[in-house]
């Protein structure tokens, strides 16, 4: 199951979305989060913090995954002594998916439009690929 | 990129040089990449 909800003895949270790539914001939601900001990991990479109360914690995935599904972790400072919370398998880091394109042709130096999912709030690459003394290229 | 539901656009420009045809379009970021046809026509 990707995402859900998740508890412990005295912190509880669900993700906000449960999928998505690089850059863009999460919101963990729970509550009995702790005060102090703590860490909040998926899979192995730290997010970048941006917001942590009680009930939520917004941050951003600053590093490029793998395309898989993985397990978040939550590391509240209080109440002392907690013990870390993890949610398996509750993010999913997807690869870019195109929907369509504004036109399908286009002459020389006309402008497009890729709309889509997931493309990251990074600038990526629109590559053409082609044929050059039998040699492909992009 | 709108983070809840991951809908994105991206803006480019047909490139000058390549012949008029149609051609395999990579859109590659940091995770994977998506492909589309795409057909240049003539200037």
């Amino acid at each position: 199951m990707l995402g859900g909800f998740c508890t412990s003895e005295s912190a509880q949270f669900l993700l906000d979305p449960e999928e998505g790539t690089f850059g863009p914001e999460l919101e963990v939601v729970g509550f009995d989060l702790g005060s102090k900001k703590g860490q909040v990991s998926v899979g192995e990479v730290a997010l970048k913090v941006s917001e942590w109360l009680a009930d939520s914690i917004v941050g951003s995935l600053g590093e490029a995954l793998a395309e898989d599904v993985y397990d978040l972790t939550v590391i509240p400072k209080e109440p002392r002594g907690i013990l870390p919370i993890t949610g398996q398998e509750f993010f999913a880091v997807k690869p870019p998916e195109v929907v369509s394109l504004s036109s399908s042709s286009g002459k020389p130096l006309e402008e497009i439009t890729i709309s889509g999912r997931f493309f990251g709030s990074k600038k990526g690459k629109v590559l053409f690929e082609y044929e050059s003394k039998g040699i492909m290229k992009l | 990129m709108e983070s809840t539901s991951g809908d994105s656009k991206i803006l480019f420009v047909v490139p000058k040089g390549l012949p008029p045809g149609l051609y395999p379009l990579n859109l590659v970021n940091s995770v994977g990449e998506a492909l589309a046809d795409f057909t240049i026509l003539s200037p």
